[in-house]
């Protein structure tokens, strides 16, 4: 009987540990790799004070760095969640929002919209460009790959999202070129970077980051059914096509969301499942948490990372996810029926 | 069969030869057709667009183009799989990689051993795709999926260091997506160097059609099969290197031109593969020029136009297989 107790804990101490290893690095990009002094003092209060009275470090850090190690955050978790309903919904591991293509998708909304295309007659006409962006892309990718028919084959809807990935990117880098003189610099923000991200879009992300996570927690429980199979999750009175629909918007503007903020960053939501699942196992409950705080994690390391390579100089985060990211790709892709 | 792919070659020699008219013309100066034949024939002071620019430019496109249609033949008829392509091998990213890496490394040196450096980087991709599916049974998408895992690998890194250690953009998106840009006389040697090599993938069409015959019937015919096998392979890597240490990975060309020239020409190889060079190279003299001709003075490099062409036609492939 002490053993169910020793496996929650387990898994607790594992969320605990990464929330963690979060505020840690959370804290460390506050001030690592920097072109100036921060010190402990400055991050503190540019945190906590805004910066008010306390010199230029702090103000830095309120005004740009705290901005920045805040978006790595949400975005990282957003990520992280997102691969697991995309994973949960589609049974397939190899899901996320970049291998199905709806981060590309997402970009080239963003970009049409960008140089003029297309305009969308709102206030936050960016984020509505992703979304839409996204949603056609996810469409176009489930139809390609049979998504939902039984025998569909793996295998066939990941190579159909990336391969809509590449189309979307390619047709991405083909607008930014035709509008762009400064196409080096849109180079970097096609590679999904943090460097320019503000508090008005922090903000945005962590309203979606917490929409987010409610509602992830409140369908683990039918994914975990849903992994069953169809059949005995439909016997056990799962909506599928109403589940289905949810994590389909609920991905959208998840995805989009992030894209808007900073750009196509890959690889994230597939890692973060994944990596979530050695620690707390298949259960879809502790996994929520879970993923978020490993996305977190691998995205504000990512952004570190990118900071520390080439310093002065920063290589975007989401190159720097994108290489760790296509590699772990690679030896999961191995294990694929 | 026969008596249509006797006219469907000259047919195809006429198109390019036109396509690659419209090549020289189109551009940041229209040219008309009269003028750039003339600009041809009599050298003269205002030739400059046409002999330094176009010419070599137009040229090296229809090489590479044909080196890559030719490689995607053999790879398909080795493979017998319709989604395989250089791309799909792992080689056209290989050798971007390896390309990167020694202009990052060596950005002085002569570009002279760089066909090496992306023969070598093309071959080290198709090995660690064998490597990655030995012992494993697959299917076509299932085989296609781990060539695209491994390109995208190798895409990553290539993308990494481009950022971090930055080269002038249009560098930059020559060693990431393929481009013609600057390419001139100089490195229309490498080129040259492709010609020999799409004769001798001639001499594969019959063990080709062999092999096409199916396992038991390529079984029983033994040893000389497999070194078929392994000789089109080599080939395939060296023409897909020698292309991609010119004008960088250009992606789907050896997956589109085989195919097309499957449905107009049929599978015997001694047709063929002719006609997937043919293929190939219109569709790189096309792109190019699309590419150049859009929104001039800008040059949309041709790896991206003829990804934006071609990963519709892959995912078309991707939805008639069950």
């Amino acid at each position: 009987m002490p053993m169910p107790a020793l496996l929650a804990d387990r898994r607790l101490v594992s969320i605990g540990v990464a929330v963690a290893i979060m505020a840690l690095l959370f804290w460390w990009s506050l001030s690592a790799f920097s072109t100036f002094a921060v010190s402990t003092g400055d991050a503190w209060a540019g945190v906590f004070n805004g910066g008010q009275g306390a010199g230029t470090a702090a103000r830095i850090v309120a005004n740009i760095r705290l901005p920045r190690a805040l978006a790595a955050l949400l975005i990282g978790g957003t990520l992280g969640l997102c691969g697991l309903l995309m994973q949960g919904i589609t049974r397939n591991r190899l899901a996320s929002p970049t291998v199905l293509g709806v981060t590309g998708g997402a970009s080239l909304g963003l970009a049409l919209m960008t140089t003029g295309l297309i305009s969308v007659p709102f206030a936050d006409g960016n984020l509505v460009a992703t979304i839409l962006g996204g949603a056609c892309a996810w469409s176009l990718v489930f139809m390609l790959g049979t998504a939902w028919s039984l025998d569909a084959s793996r295998g066939r809807l990941v190579l159909a999202g990336i391969t809509v990935a590449a189309l979307c990117a390619g047709l991405t880098r083909l607008l930014v070129l035709l509008a762009e003189e400064r196409a080096l610099g849109m180079l970097n923000w096609l590679a999904g970077s943090l460097a320019n991200v503000r508090f008005a879009e922090v903000q945005v992300m962590a309203v979606v980051f917490v929409a987010g996570f409610i509602l992830s927690a409140v369908v683990a429980s039918r994914l975990n059914l849903v992994n069953l199979g169809n059949e005995t999750a439909h016997a056990l009175g799962v909506r599928l096509r109403l589940l289905r629909a949810t994590v389909f918007v609920a991905g959208c503007i998840m995805t989009g969301a992030t894209v808007a903020t900073a750009g196509p960053i890959g690889f994230i939501g597939l890692m973060a499942p994944n990596i979530a699942r050695i620690f707390v196992g298949s259960d879809y409950r502790p996994l929520v948490p879970m993923s978020a705080a490993v996305g977190a994690i691998l995205l504000l390391a990512a952004d570190i990372a990118g900071r520390a390579v080439a310093f002065p100089a920063e290589t975007p985060a989401g190159a720097v996810a994108a290489l760790i990211g296509a590699s772990f790709f690679l030896l999961m892709a191995r294990g694929q029926r | 069969m026969e008596r249509s792919s006797f006219t469907i070659i000259p047919t195809l020699i006429l198109l390019l030869a036109a396509a690659t008219l419209a090549a020289l013309c189109i551009g940041a100066t229209m040219i008309s057709p009269v003028e750039a034949g003339r600009m041809l024939l009599l050298r003269d002071a205002a030739d400059f667009v046409v002999w330094q620019h176009r010419l070599p430019r137009s040229l090296i496109a229809v090489l590479i183009g044909a080196a890559l249609g030719t490689a995607g033949a053999l790879i398909q008829g080795v493979m017998r799989n319709p989604l395989a392509s250089p791309d799909i091998l792992g080689v056209t990213q290989g050798a971007g990689l390896a390309v990167t890496i020694a202009l990052l490394l060596l950005p002085a040196e002569g570009s002279s051993f760089l066909p090496i450096v992306a023969c070598l980087g093309g071959a080290a991709g198709a090995a660690l795709l064998m490597a990655y599916n030995s012992g494993m049974a697959f299917s076509p998408v299932r085989f296609a999926l781990s060539g695209v895992a491994v390109s995208l690998t190798f895409a990553s890194v290539t993308e990494f260091l481009l950022l971090t250690y930055p080269v002038e953009i249009n560098t930059a998106l020559l060693a990431l997506t393929g481009s013609l840009w600057a390419r001139g006389w100089m490195h229309l040697a490498p080129a040259l160097l492709l010609i020999p090599l799409i004769g001798l993938a001639m001499f594969l069409a019959k063990p080709l059609d062999l092999i096409g015959l199916g396992d038991e019937a390529a079984g029983s015919l033994g040893v000389r099969l497999s070194r078929a096998r392994l000789a089109s392979i080599t080939l395939a890597v060296l023409l897909t290197g020698i292309s991609v240490s010119v004008i960088g990975p250009v992606t789907f060309v050896g997956l589109v031109a085989p195919h097309l020239a499957r449905r107009l020409v049929g599978g015997a190889h001694l047709v063929l593969i002719p006609t997937a060079a043919l293929v190939g190279a219109i569709v790189v003299v096309l792109a190019d020029t699309l590419g150049r001709g859009l929104a001039p003075p800008v040059e949309i490099p041709v790896g991206i136009l003829t990804a934006v062409i071609g990963a519709p036609y892959f995912l078309w492939l991707l939805f008639r297989i069950r």
